[in-house]
This record gives structure tokens, sequence and C-alpha cells, in this order.
């Protein structure tokens, strides 16, 4: 017969914690063995008065001593800011509407002198021919010939007497630029919180 | 209606909804208190640590994972509470005589039916209490929170080896202290 089974290899079995091999030869010696039959019953004795200890009962409620301490620890509540995200987009849906009728006339006037579909035909199907011999040089060449040939229009044409100042329309883009990084830092504060507490 | 799932009421607890991690406390409370009261042994240690376990773990709650059960995360956190408490004071905590109460009130139940469980009951909580502290650890998460050896060992941050060790040696102990009150 094998030597006996240590305390340790008892102790394992019961806590299903041996490779299978080892159970299983650990096993089929305890059908032979009182010695270490016995041994494993009293473990498993103390195993059973463990796991048959009852709960004491409670006898307060713990919750609202837990929940009284909650608000200096709990995470930033998003009731309230729940409404800043119709209200801010509404804001900016107002005022990009606003900023839009204001800068119309400037952009009717720009776009009347672009002939865009007849400069794009005009390029792709000189792209297009001069494909074989395509290079980035002769690309960049095409592109500046063809921003170029648009600018002088678009100065030529604008009469800033007539539609907006200089000074209009640099405070309704700076206000715009304004709004538009306001709101995203609002809407996206409580992402950033919740990330900065992450790697905090 | 069904009860809402443990995920439901961390996911409003986590949004700010404070009724809902107090349904969750009321849901687990009870188990919480006996991880406390078990690594304690008093009952109003084990009553103020259940209830800083739960705070803590509300402040804690972004670094639970929905995906494993609610249940056994916010026991860990109460038993690691418990166990930071006890290497700060050395002595063991004399069992509390809430013990008696309880064995009291399972005897009001049925007298001669459950007089030798609530004995035995008595007698391991003794011996549970009378073990160190760190071996009345690896007891509790072992046999009660049901980890295995490498789980006890992460949670404990010893070696594997270690845990077998202190594990084995801790129910020796607890069979020769009920052998010997027996």
């Amino acid at each position: 017969m094998p030597p006996h089974l240590t305390d340790e290899a008892l102790n394992e079995y019961l806590d299903a914690a041996l490779p299978p091999d080892e159970r299983a030869d650990a096993a089929a010696h305890l059908k032979h063995c009182l010695p270490c039959t016995t041994r494993l019953d009293a473990l498993r004795a103390l195993f059973t008065d463990l796991a048959a200890l009852p709960d004491l009962p409670l006898t307060r409620d713990l919750a609202p001593a837990v929940l009284k301490a909650l608000p200096a620890q709990a995470p930033a509540p998003t009731r309230a800011r729940r409404p800043a995200g119709p209200w801010l987009l509404g804001a900016q849906l107002i005022v990009a509407v606003v900023i839009g009728v204001l800068a119309w006339p400037l952009l009717a006037t720009s776009l009347a002198t672009i002939t865009i579909p007849t400069d794009l035909a005009a390029i792709t199907t000189g792209w297009l021919t001069r494909l074989p011999a395509f290079t980035p040089a002769a690309w960049l060449a095409d592109a500046q010939s063809w921003l170029f040939s648009l600018l002088p229009n678009v100065a030529l044409n604008f009469d800033f007497g007539t539609t907006l100042t200089p000074l209009l329309i640099g405070a309704a883009v700076a206000g715009a630029a304004a709004l538009w990084l306001v709101g995203n830092a609002l809407l996206l504060r409580r992402s950033l919180t919740t990330l900065i507490r992450r790697r905090a | 209606m069904l009860d809402p799932s443990d995920q439901d009421l961390v996911q409003r607890a986590r949004t700010g909804q404070p009724e809902a991690f107090g349904d969750l406390v009321r849901r687990y409370q009870a188990s919480v208190f006996n991880v406390c009261y078990r690594l304690l042994g008093e009952r109003s240690a084990a009553e103020d640590l259940a209830q800083e376990a739960f705070i803590r773990a509300h402040a804690r709650l972004a670094q639970y994972d929905p995906a494993r059960p609610f249940g056994p995360w916010m026991r860990r956190v109460a038993a690691n509470l418990c166990l930071n408490h006890l290497a700060a004071q050395r002595p063991s905590l004399p069992l509390d005589d809430e013990r008696d109460q309880s064995a009291t009130e399972l005897l009001s139940q049925d007298p001669a039916a459950v007089r030798e469980a609530a004995e035995t009951a008595e007698a391991v909580r003794a011996a549970i209490l009378a073990l160190p502290p760190h071996y009345r650890a690896v007891i509790e998460l072992r046999h009660f929170q049901e980890l295995s050896y490498a789980d006890i060992a992460a949670a404990l941050s010893l070696p594997v080896s270690d845990v077998k060790s202190q594990l084995f040696r801790a129910r020796k102990l607890l069979a020769e202290h009920l052998t010997r009150n027996a």
C-alpha cells in the first residue's frame, strides 16, 4: 500500500484543488486506507460545521446611515445636468441659424462667381488625360493653379460695404467658435470627470 | 413587477441616484454584516464596518465590473476593510454576547431540535475568533466567500503556497479548538 496521504493532500482533496491524476490516486487510496479515511472525515466535519454556521440577523437597517453619508463622496449626479443638454443644443442651433442668415449675403455673392462644375470638369478631364504622366509635383501645380483661379473671383466680387463689415464677420466667427467650445466642454464634462477619476 | 437587477441598481447609482444604492444596501447588508461579524466578533464594530464598507463600495463603483455578481464583490470590499481594521489593532476582540442571542433565538423556535446546532455554531464562531487574524482571513475567504487559492492569494497579496499553508494550519487549529471545547 502506498504511504498515507499528507494533511496537505487531504485539504486539497476536499478543496477540489488536486490535479485530476493526483485526485484519482487519492480517491483510490482512500478506498482502502482506514486511517486516511478517518482523517478525511474529521476534516470534512469541520467543513460541514463552517458551512452550517448561520448568519446573525441585523438589528437595524444600515441603508439610512449609508445614504446619509453618501453625498460627500457620491459621483456628481447627472440629474441636474440633464436639462443642460437640450437647452445648450437648442441655443447652439439658434445661434447657428442666426450666423447663417447673417453670412448668407456674403456666401451668395461669393458662390455666384464660382463656376465649380465647369472648373471641376475641366480639371478632372485634364488630370485624366495626364494620368499616365502623373507626379505629385504635377498634381500640386494643377491644384495650385485652380485655387489661384478662384481667389481673384472671390476677392473682386466681395463688397464689404454692401454686405458685412470685417469686424462683424470676425465677431460672428469668434462667437460661433467660442459657443462651440464652451458647449462641447459642458456636454462632455461628465465624461471628462469620469476619465480623470479613473486615472486618479 | 420584477425587482431591478443588481446591475440595474449599480448603473442607476453610478448616474447619481442614491436611492438605487440604498436598495443594494438593503439587499446585501445582512451578508456583509456577517462577513464583518465573523472577522471581528463584535456586533457594534461589525455594523460600523459594514456601513463603512458600503460607503467605500459606493465611492469605488466605477471600479466594479458589472459582468461579475455584485454580492461577492461587495463582501470582498467588506472583508478587506475588516482585515485592515484587524491589522491596525493587533489584539483579538473577545466574542460578543450576540452569540448568546443568536442561540437563544434558535432555541425559542424548537429547543430540542436546534440546541446542538446552536451550540455548535457558537463553538465554531468562538473557534474562528480564537484564530490569529491572518488565519481568520483565509478561513473567511475560502469557506464563506468561496474563493480559490489563487483568488485568496491575489486578495491578500500572498503567494499561493503561503495561502495553502495558512489555510491548512488554520483548519488544524479550528479542529483542535473544537475538539478541546467539545
